[in-house]
């Protein structure tokens, strides 16, 4: 049962990093490997806060906030550099907040990372904490939910399919972009902040690149430009990821096993369905 | 005091590399008529266009739009003044509908996201304005298929059809009847004179004389960057000079 639980409030918050991810990536056509950064970002705002006395809702509110600054900053350099180049920039900037995490140690504890991050006090209890993710993750689909489906949704696809007919057409692409990546980025911060405060400890190792590299894959096996896709690919992740334990396996192959399955899993909806199962658009 | 005509295209100056592709370039549009621009392969035409509508900077020289000197507005602040196009090869959002590539055109407050928690109910005013446009050019399509699947006489024909729904006072139409087939040709012709009698102002690329003949009110020439002549169809079409740049020194 605790072991369900946990599970839950891990897939919740990862959901919620999947469907931050579509808005960028799926509809504005901005491949921002930064966003695992931007996860780091709001766990270790609210981590830094929380554990110099600082209470978790004021915490909580300062990691979306940090956290959608430096995505402001991020979108800023989409107007000019576009596609792979774009991809590549926003790499940089997950080894940059990588190696401040690493190096900066007054700050961040560096290698060893944070530890005895307190859970919010009311949701100590696990089956608690799993309720408050779900009512984040609940508003978080809402929103995400309606302003994909809304006329501004539309506008982003129209960037992401031809940004300069976007423009001819009297749509401010750059404030589109800025928009979107400042929106993707104040729910990665949220659950940033929620998954701090739920697994209590955090170092770098949990925001390297492999992690971006799963939340892509995710979304391009659920489909992208697709709410559903964002939610169906996380849970699909996650199910593999968690039924694999259940066989008796050496521990030492559980995670090529996982990396395998899933590859394959991938390879071949990619080969059938290129679009993903749900999705709309392809990355290009 | 004489009013300014809706373009004007001053001293217009653009380089690639070594290449003057756009060279000292100067005429004005006539309101309420459509001018074509003509000229050879590479004169500068699809490029003097992309300055007009901003997504080539000009090295030298001005474009006044409406009275206002828009040479340093972007894209989108020039659409929204009133500039709406077409593109030489359709360029049209390849993963959305017909009708979602339309809606996009006749909105123009879709970059506000905190519009997706207001109350609307424009829905059926779109619609109504979506029947029209295709109506009027006489395309006849399920407003729910992708673009995908249009052919490419279609597609001309679609992204047409885009401009107009977009909110404009000068259409920009870069070689509407380039590579359709005749029968096309001919409803495309149809469609100008209906758009010369509702009073748009229009400047046109296109190399089909016979075309140009038939729907345009005034000619300019353009050769090697730079406007050879213009005038009246009429005149154009027999002038010694014009007939050897364009048609090539073999009569
Ligand atoms: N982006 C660019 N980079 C470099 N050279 C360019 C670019 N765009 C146009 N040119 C060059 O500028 C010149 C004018 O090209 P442009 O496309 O404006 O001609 P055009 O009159 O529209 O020709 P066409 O009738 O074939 O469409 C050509 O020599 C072309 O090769
Ligand atoms: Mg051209």
């Amino acid at each position: 049962m605790g072991y369900l639980i946990h599970t839950l409030t891990l897939a919740a918050i990862y959901i919620m990093v999947a469907l931050s991810y579509s808005l960028p990536v799926g509809y504005a056509g901005m491949l921002n490997l930064g966003h695992i950064g931007l996860l780091a970002v709001g766990a270790y705002t609210a981590a830094i806060l929380t554990t110099s006395g600082i209470s978790f809702w004021l915490a909580l509110i300062a990691a979306a906030l940090i956290s959608g600054i430096f995505g402001f900053f991020l979108a800023l350099p989409a107007r000019r550099i576009k596609g792979d180049y774009y991809a590549l920039m926003t790499l940089g900037f997950t080894f940059v907040i990588n190696a401040v995490l690493l190096n900066w140690i007054k700050l961040t504890k560096g290698p060893f990372g944070i530890t005895g991050i307190p859970r919010p006090s009311g949701f100590t209890d696990p089956l608690a904490f799993l309720v408050l993710t779900l009512v984040f993750l609940g508003f978080t689909a809402w929103f995400v939910h309606r302003v994909l489906g809304s006329p501004f949704g539309k506008a982003l696809e129209a960037v992401r399919d031809d940004d300069l007919v976007a423009e001819s057409l009297g749509k401010p692409t750059a404030k589109l972009r800025l928009t979107a990546l400042f929106i993707s980025a104040v729910i990665v911060g949220l659950a940033g902040a929620l998954l701090a405060h739920f697994i209590q400890f955090i170092n770098p190792q949990i925001f390297w690149l492999d992690n971006v590299v799963w939340i892509l894959a995710a979304l391009a096996l659920g489909g992208l430009a697709s709410f559903r896709g964002a939610v169906i690919g996380m849970l699909i992740l996650f199910a593999i990821f968690e039924l694999i334990r259940f066989l008796s396996i050496p521990a030492a192959l559980l995670g090529p096993l996982r990396l395998i399955i899933f590859s394959l899993l991938l390879l071949l909806v990619v080969l059938y369905r290129p679009k993903g199962i749900f999705g709309r658009a392809q990355i290009e | 005091m004489k009013l300014m005509p809706t373009l004007q295209i001053k001293n217009i100056c653009k380089s690639f590399g070594g290449v003057r592709a756009v060279n000292r370039c100067s005429f004005e549009l006539v309101d309420k008529k459509i001018t074509a621009l003509i000229g050879p392969n590479g004169a500068g035409k699809t490029t003097l266009f992309n300055v007009v509508n901003g997504f080539i900077p000009a090295d030298e020289g001005k474009i006044f739009f409406r009275e206002e000197d828009v040479t340093d507005f972007t894209v989108w602040q020039r659409s929204r003044l009133g500039m709406s196009r077409t593109f030489q090869l359709s360029r049209l959002f390849k993963n959305l509908t017909i009708k979602e590539n339309l809606i996009l055109a006749l909105r123009q407050d879709d970059d506000l996201f905190w519009r997706a928690f207001l109350k609307r109910g424009e829905g059926s005013e779109l619609n109504k304005k979506i029947v029209e446009g295709m109506g009027f050019v006489g395309l006849k399509k399920n407003p729910e298929t992708s673009v995908k699947d249009l052919s490419y006489g279609e597609q001309k024909l679609f992204d047409l059809t885009r401009a107009l729904l977009n909110p404009h006072s000068l259409l920009l139409l870069d070689e509407p009847v380039s590579g359709v087939n005749p029968v096309l040709r001919e409803k495309l012709k149809e469609i100008m004179r209906h758009l010369k009698e509702k009073g748009e102002t229009v400047l046109l690329i296109e190399h089909d004389i016979d075309f140009v003949r038939s729907v345009a009110d005034w000619i300019v020439v353009m050769d090697q960057g730079r406007v050879l002549k213009e005038g009246l169809p009429e005149k154009i079409f027999k002038d010694p000079e014009v007939l050897e740049v364009y048609l090539g020194p073999t009569e």
